[in-house]
């Protein structure tokens, strides 16, 4: 009945998931204080059903899992939010809307369903919303009720958005220009933050940095693959892994008081993609891309990378500085800060990437023909 | 001897020195790392012998690598040593070149580095950060290195980023504190603007030459003609002199060197006096036959490197530290050298390079007695006073020698501009961006929203809770 696709964009999504995962498990043993059992539980959970979304072929599947995920977190974290729902609902109803108008069931056959262009336009912008409305900057907790790297936004984007937006030609132009406008908004709140440290305590500042550094990263990303050039494409994949691994990396290592200074430095080295961490390559092959296809995107890109990574600095230094001044003396005596498990996986994991990153571009190269077969080939 | 010279310049030797330029100051800055983590706590004797010899090795190879390429007949060694990635048809080098130029440049390096690493070992004594001040010292000289030996502009910015994280965290280095950190940030913005318009060099140039190898496109390794047309070269080399500014502190942004010095005299000696403020001249003299095309960019080199030679030496001689007016003075020599380039006069400027980064690190590294040395100096040529006599700024009228030491106190108001053409409007739209977030507009504190920080659970810093709860 449903049909499974262990193509590559899974296994491009599956890291994502398994992420994500180790996330809801570290939250819930740390914060919820659950056994580490009942903890591992909820991350494996959460696997499963990030997983199972990635591999269905099946978009009734695709849709029921994502809404018993959504009960699942609501379990979790015993309260309701608007965001959440709110995507999943625009997520099923283009999924639906897919099955209803356009007979098909399977991601593979939406690229060649016969639908009516008006039906077309509205399965795009729920999907295209929903993508926006993750990347958003929401305030979020520690608690994870919200993922990281949005990859359900992504799947349906990927699986549905991108073969339906290849029939159309405006697809290509307008979407990478909401992405970009999208990361240069998210920028210049990271900017505000950061400025305006003095308004914030040393918590809201850090919630503020990650969820607006998640905006920008997570727009790059999603520029990358709505381009339409095979190069950005792939840079927008490699992108989506390293804005994953900086973000887990910045979460563990600002939320400690007092912040372990080496360890946050060294996320900000990732979440701006410094040479040596999978980032710089996703930086390079999406800056090559965008040119080919887009100069005026690779201009703006270029900027917003520039304008996020002085305002990630900038916050940075002020999460630091304020929490020094706001404290007594006592606080300053650094403690030797225990290892960070999160910490230290995404640290590895973005510095092997990023030094020997031939299998992993191979591999975001494998995921993009799967998903955007007919992707602009420059020669470059 | 000759066949000795032929094995020397012939491609093994070679590449062994290459492979340990390259990497032996980045393995000595793992090995700290590596023995950080496993909890090991090194004596301080340990960390300075590992870095020192390190660093120190790179720099043989480095002395020995140039020599070598020297002794080729054709002077230059250019090699591409693997595929980094591949996509299509595009795919990112890992490759060498060696020239006269970068063979200047690696004797600079080979000649600084060395000497910082070991005294440093005893400027740092007892200091909580030694152990991160000589991994990133190692960090710094991979930076260089790769900068340096890049055979393609790729690699140069692979070099380029690490040379300017490195000086951002040495400058941050007393995090204890607040402004250095504050100081750091300045840094961290300008160069990541260089960064990025070095950035946007590196793809331009794979865009309109299809190659980024510093042979096949400055046509510097086999005398192959320039392929660039006058648009496309005037386009790439304004790209280039931005970074240029940004690192080698140009005007308008001069500025940001005084804020580096917040940062441990042997890291200012390192990055203001020898290594960093002379990258930008470097980028320059590497891509002056793509510049020598651009009559527009040439213009503007020569027009920011006078500007700034004038502008930084005024500054200089108005400074009331010695670390700041060295720093000033730097960069108002590494202006100089620009202007040479832009008058054409490239191996003047590259002999300036040298001996200025030589000069420079001296006197960094005796500022911290530069009272003494002046008192001692003034003993040993037999006493007197320090001279009181004649100024050449006495020559000016009242009123203009007035306004011109006001004008160079305020750095002839550039920071100024600065704040006023980019930080503010930044500012101003970050702040209208932030209103649509509801919660803020009300500037209320919203501290219930969030989870709270998590503070380790056992160590000196509870301790030191309990220990004032106590007291209480």
């Amino acid at each position: 009945m449903f049909g499974w696709t262990f193509d590559a964009f899974f296994w491009a999504v599956l890291p994502i998931a398994l992420l994500e995962a180790l996330r809801v498990a570290r939250s819930q043993r740390k914060l919820q204080r659950y056994s580490v059992p009942a903890s591992a539980a909820f991350g494996v959970l959460e696997l499963l059903s990030l997983g199972i979304c990635a591999a269905t072929s099946s978009i009734s599947l695709f849709v029921i899992v994502m809404m018993a995920r959504l009960a699942l977190v609501r379990l979790r974290e015993r309260q309701w939010w608007v965001r959440g729902p709110l995507k999943a609902v625009m997520l099923a109803a283009a999924g639906v809307l897919l099955m209803i108008v356009g007979g098909v069931d399977r991601f593979y056959h939406v690229g060649s369903a016969s639908i009516d262009e008006t039906w077309r336009l509205v399965i795009i912008v729920l999907v295209c919303t929903s993508c926006a409305a993750a990347t958003l900057p929401v305030r979020i907790s520690d608690e994870p009720k919200e993922t990281l790297a949005a990859p359900l936004a992504f799947i349906m984007f990927a699986r549905v958005a991108l073969p339906l937006g290849a029939h159309e030609p405006w697809f290509a132009e307008i979407v990478p220009i909401v992405a970009a406008a999208m990361s240069f908004l998210c920028a210049l709140l990271l900017f505000s933050a950061g400025k305006r440290a003095n308004h914030f305590e040393a918590s809201t500042l850090v919630s503020e940095l990650i969820v607006c550094e998640r905006g920008v990263l997570l727009s790059f990303a999603w520029l990358g693959l709505a381009s339409g050039e095979h190069l950005a494409s792939v840079g927008g994949i490699l992108q989506w892994w390293s804005g994953a691994l900086a973000l887990v990396a910045l979460e563990a290592s600002l939320r400690r008081q007092p912040v372990p200074k080496p360890k946050a430095f060294f996320a900000l080295a990732m979440a701006v993609n410094l040479p040596g961490t999978i980032g710089f390559v996703a930086e390079d092959l999406l800056a090559h891309g965008l040119l080919v296809q887009r100069p005026e995107l690779a201009a703006a890109y270029v900027a917003v990378v520039a304008i996020n990574a002085a305002a990630l600095y900038l916050a940075l230094v002020n999460v630091m500085v304020d929490v020094q001044t706001r404290h007594p003396q006592w606080a300053y005596a650094e403690p030797e800060a225990p290892p960070s498990v999160m910490m230290l996986v995404a640290a590895v994991l973005s510095v092997v990437m990023g030094l020997v990153p031939q299998p992993f571009v191979t591999g975001a190269t494998l995921a993009v023909d799967v998903v955007a077969p007919h992707a602009h080939r420059a020669d470059h | 001897m000759q066949a000795i010279i032929s094995f020397l310049t012939s491609q093994t030797p070679l590449h062994v020195l290459t492979c340990v330029t390259l990497l032996s100051p980045a393995t000595g800055a793992l090995l700290l790392v590596l023995l950080r983590l496993s909890g090991i706590r090194p004596h301080e004797r340990w960390i300075s012998v590992v870095s020192g010899i390190t660093v120190s090795g790179a720099a043989i190879a480095a002395v020995l690598l140039a020599a070598c390429t020297m002794l080729r007949p054709t002077q230059e060694f250019d090699e591409v040593l693997w595929t980094m990635y591949s996509v299509g048809s595009y795919h990112l080098d890992v490759s060498i070149y060696v020239d006269q130029l970068s063979a200047m440049m690696m004797l600079l390096g080979a000649a600084v580095i060395p000497v910082l690493s070991r005294y440093s070992g005893r400027y740092l004594h007892n200091d909580p950060g030694y152990l991160r001040f000589f991994v990133l010292i190692g960090i710094a000289a991979t930076g260089f290195f790769w900068f340096v030996l890049g055979g393609s502009i790729d690699m140069a910015f692979f070099g380029w980023e690490l040379l300017g994280l490195s000086s951002v965290l040495l400058v941050a280095f007393f995090w204890e504190r607040s402004e250095p950190l504050v100081g750091s940030g300045h840094v961290f913005a300008t160069y990541r603007v260089a960064d990025i318009a070095l950035l946007s060099g590196v793809v331009l140039l794979h865009s309109y030459a299809g190659s980024s190898s510093w042979a096949t496109v400055l046509g510097v390794g086999d005398g192959e003609q320039l392929r660039l047309g006058t648009f496309s070269a005037t386009v790439l080399g304004l790209a280039f002199l931005v970074a240029a500014i940004g690192k080698s502190a140009q005007a308008p942004v001069t500025g940001y060197v005084l804020r580096a010095m917040e940062g441990p005299t042997p890291s200012s000696a390192l990055f203001y006096g020898t290594l960093s403020i002379h990258a930008g001249v470097y980028l320059i003299l590497r891509v002056e036959p793509l510049i020598a095309h651009a009559p527009i960019a040439r213009t503007a080199v020569l027009i920011v490197g006078l500007t700034t030679a004038i502008t930084a030496s005024l500054s200089a001689r108005v400074r009331a530290d010695a670390k700041g007016a060295l720093a000033l003075a730097s960069a108002g020599q590494a202006g100089l050298m620009l202007a040479e380039v832009g008058m054409g006069w490239t191996t003047l400027a590259m002999w300036h390079l040298l001996a200025h980064g030589l000069l420079r690190l001296s006197q960094f590294l005796r500022s911290p007695s530069w009272l003494q040395d002046a008192q001692a100096r003034r003993r040993s040529l037999g006493g007197g006073r320090f001279r009181t006599d004649f100024y050449a700024e006495r020559l000016l009228p009242t009123p203009l020698r007035n306004w011109l030491y006001a004008a160079s106190l305020s750095r002839f108001g550039m920071d100024a501009i600065i704040e006023r053409l980019f930080s503010r409007p930044l500012s101003t739209l970050a702040h209208l961006a932030s209103w649509t977030r509801v919660h803020q507009r009300s500037g209320a504190r919203i501290s219930d929203v969030c989870a709270p920080i998590q503070v380790p659970r056992t160590g000196p810093h509870l301790q030191a809770i309990d220990t004032q709860g106590a007291t209480r």
